[in-house]
Order: C-alpha cells, then sequence, then structure tokens
C-alpha cells in the first residue's frame, strides 16, 4: 500500500464534499492510502500571495510542507493549484539557499523548519506514475468501450507535467482514460484556461470561453469532457447551465462533464449510485445509460 | 526582491515589500510574452486583467489573500460544509488561523488599500 499525506485544499472540502469521499475510495481500491495533514493553510492559492507578498507566498507553502515532513510522507494533493504552488515553494526553497534561509528565520517563530526531504505531486501524476494506466486497466470491471472522451488538463497542471516529464503537449490524463477503455478525441481549445477564477468579475467573457469550447467539442463529437481539477469541472458544468439559459446552447447539446476519478470508479465497479452523478448540473445519466450502465 | 518592492518612496520608507498594481500588471504581461506552456495559466489572467477596466479582479485577488490572513484558506469552509463532510464519514479537517497571523505579523503584512 502506497501512503501519502493528503493534501485537500480549500475547493474541493468547500464545495465536492460527495467527491472528496468518492477520491478517498478510489485510491482505496487501487492501493493508496492517505493520512490528512492537520492543521493546514491554504497552499496559498495561485494569484494571492505570489503576486502581492513572495515572502509570505513561500512562508506559507514551507509551513505546509514542513507538516508532511514531520509526517515522513509525501504531499498527495486532488487540487491542480495547490500542487502547483507546493511543487514551486518545494523547488525553489531547495535550490535558493538565501530564500530557505529567510524562510526558516521567520518559521522558526512558530516553531517549524523546512528541510526540504519531501516530494509533491498531483493527484493525476500518482495516477499516471505511482499507480500506472496499466495497474488501472487490470482493475476495470465494467469497460468504457465505445465513450469518446475529450480532456481537459487545466491551466495548473501544466507547470508538473513539464517538470516532471518534460512534455509539451501531455499524453497523460488521454492514457489514463484510455486505460478505461475509452476512446480520445482532439479538440481545439484543449489548453485554454477554463477562466473559473474570471467568473466573480467578468461573467461574460468566461461564458464566452466555455461556449468556445464547446463548439469545438460538438465539431469534435465528443461524448463528454473529461477533467481532473475539481474547479474546471464546476465551471463546464454549470456554465453549461448557464449558457442554455441564455439560448446559448441547446439544452439537449450540453456535454457531460466528468472528473476523471469518476469515470474511474465507475469503470472499476463502484455503484453508479454512489458517486455523486446527481450533483452534476449537466446530467450525464442518459450519456451513461447509453454506455450500459444503469 | 526588488521586484516585489512597491513603488512608491514612502512604503519603501515603511519597510513593505509588496508590489504595487502597476507592477503586477507589468509582470503578468511580461509572462504572457513568454512562450512555453507553462505561462498558459498566466497568458489568460493577463488577458483578463488587459480587460479589467474597473480593476475589479485585482480586488478579487486582493480578497483572496485576505481571506487567506483572515480565515487560513481562499475559499472558507463553511459549516454547512464540514456538517455535510462529517455525515459522509470524511476525516475531520482542521485549518491554521494563528501561524498564518503570526507569519504575517513576523514579516511585514499585506498591504490592503
Amino acid at each position: 500500500m502506497m501512503e501519502f499525506a493528503f493534501f485537500p485544499g480549500c475547493s474541493i472540502p468547500s464545495g465536492f464534499p460527495q467527491y472528496e469521499r468518492l477520491l478517498l475510495r478510489v485510491l482505496d481500491r487501487l492501493g493508496v492510502s492517505v493520512r490528512y495533514l492537520d492543521g493546514m493553510t491554504c497552499c496559498p492559492a495561485p494569484m494571492t500571495f505570489d503576486i502581492i507578498d513572495e515572502d509570505m507566498f513561500y512562508l506559507l507553502g514551507a509551513r505546509n510542507l514542513s507538516l508532511a515532513q514531520e509526517m515522513g510522507l509525501d504531499i498527495l494533493s486532488p487540487c491542480n493549484g495547490c500542487t502547483m504552488t507546493l511543487s514551486r515553494v518545494n523547488k525553489k526553497l531547495r535550490t535558493d539557499e538565501n530564500m530557505r534561509g529567510r524562510v526558516n528565520a521567520v518559521l522558526k517563530e512558530v516553531n517549524r523548519e523546512y528541510k526540504g526531504s519531501i516530494g509533491v505531486r498531483s493527484l493525476l501524476r500518482a495516477l499516471y506514475e505511482d499507480v500506472t494506466p496499466d495497474k488501472i486497466a487490470q482493475n476495470v470491471k465494467t469497460p468504457l468501450t465505445g465513450l469518446k472522451v475529450a480532456v481537459h488538463y487545466g491551466c495548473h497542471a501544466y507547470e508538473e507535467l513539464e517538470d516532471y516529464c518534460g512534455l509539451r503537449k501531455p499524453r497523460v490524463l488521454e492514457k489514463l482514460c484510455e486505460a478505461l477503455g475509452a476512446e480520445i478525441v482532439e479538440y481545439d481549445s484543449q489548453n485554454e484556461c477554463c477562466l473559473v477564477f474570471a467568473n466573480p468579475v467578468d461573467r461574460d467573457y468566461s461564458l464566452e470561453s466555455v461556449h468556445r469550447k464547446h463548439m469545438d467539442l460538438v465539431r469534435a463529437k465528443a461524448d463528454c469532457l473529461v477533467v481532473i481539477c475539481a474547479s474546471c469541472f464546476s465551471q463546464y458544468d454549470s456554465s453549461q447551465e448557464i449558457l442554455s439559459w441564455i439560448d446559448k446552447i441547446e439544452e439537449s447539446r450540453q456535454i457531460p462533464v466528468f472528473l476523471y476519478p469518476e469515470l474511474l470508479a465507475l469503470a472499476i465497479g463502484i455503484d453508479q449510485s454512489e458517486i455523486g452523478f446527481e450533483q452534476h448540473k449537466v446530467s450525464p445519466l442518459e450519456l451513461l445509460a447509453r454506455l450500459g450502465f444503469r | 526582491m526588488n521586484d516585489y518592492i512597491s513603488d512608491s518612496e514612502t512604503e519603501l520608507r515603511r519597510g513593505l515589500q509588496l508590489y504595487s498594481r502597476k507592477k503586477i500588471y507589468a509582470r503578468l504581461k511580461r509572462l504572457k510574452a513568454a512562450d512555453s506552456p507553462r505561462n498558459i495559466l498566466f497568458s489568460f489572467y493577463s488577458e483578463i486583467l488587459n480587460r479589467d477596466s474597473t480593476g475589479a479582479i485585482m480586488e478579487h485577488f486582493r480578497n483572496l489573500t485576505e481571506s487567506i490572513l483572515e480565515t487560513g484558506t481562499a475559499i472558507p469552509v463553511p459549516e454547512s460544509q464540514l456538517a455535510s463532510r462529517r455525515s459522509l464519514g470524511l476525516p475531520q479537517i482542521r485549518f491554521d488561523t494563528d501561524d498564518v497571523k503570526i507569519l504575517a505579523k513576523k514579516k511585514d503584512p499585506p498591504r490592503t488599500d
């Protein structure tokens, strides 16, 4: 059994507790156990302290890393933003002695020290490198044969992907979907940010972006969109509902969105009623029924 | 660290080490210009910023930062969701709100104006 220190971030506990539960169950089924970090703070979230106060950015990140350090476990986070921040802090403090010294001088005030002894990985990377697509395929009980999947990594995922495998066009999520028996379809706006962060300030702009993506998915004849980030999920799922309200998308042409662990759960035999599909704004039930899931 | 010192000499004398709005915009524009997949995120941020004639998004980023100082997280986890987590049998979750304030105090806290 592999073990990780679990850093859930804030967006999943605040908005997706059912998904959080499903995630723990799926990881357990695949031989991954997790222990929650106690007393964590925000990672800190991208576009907060990183642009407002660099020292605080590294201090808060280092404090979180020191909690996992005490547990002697690498961090696993299901949030792409948290993974990006914690990896960035870890990389900087491992290589910049001056910054590490400054950070540790302040961390002393809360009886902590950053040592750089643990690593950070995203859920995507843990599934791909630690569990592996082969093992996932071995666990599949009902392959998703005939399901045409378009993938969306989310902007925060690219930094880690580029760092650990040098990929400019990753095929990681694609291979994980193929391990479930799904077929990948390519589309134009795959690398675009979902713009969920822009919702509070420029909803029209973010809706335009989702609409553009939706049209690309329709052209590519995708059955669904698969994401790995809960914020991206929320954006593409709920924005399609809004686009239907304002007559930009016909309700019958909405495209279901899945978090990858949901499809994984379905394929490895977790009962559909326990996955949480009823929480989706765009119901995937008709699509799933077409695949034989009822 | 010079990039993180605000423009105004007054602020420099007060020892604040914060980006001014002007520098945040400039930094994001530089990131947008860089040709690398890792900058996809910043390309979109800077596009938004370019359209953000009211400065609303800057306020949004600042509100998130203040939330971290107050509650320990950018997106607070409300009591209703904590209760929902409990009913689902999820492990208890505890965000620190003390250390973050001490750390912010020991180095200069972010400016909020």
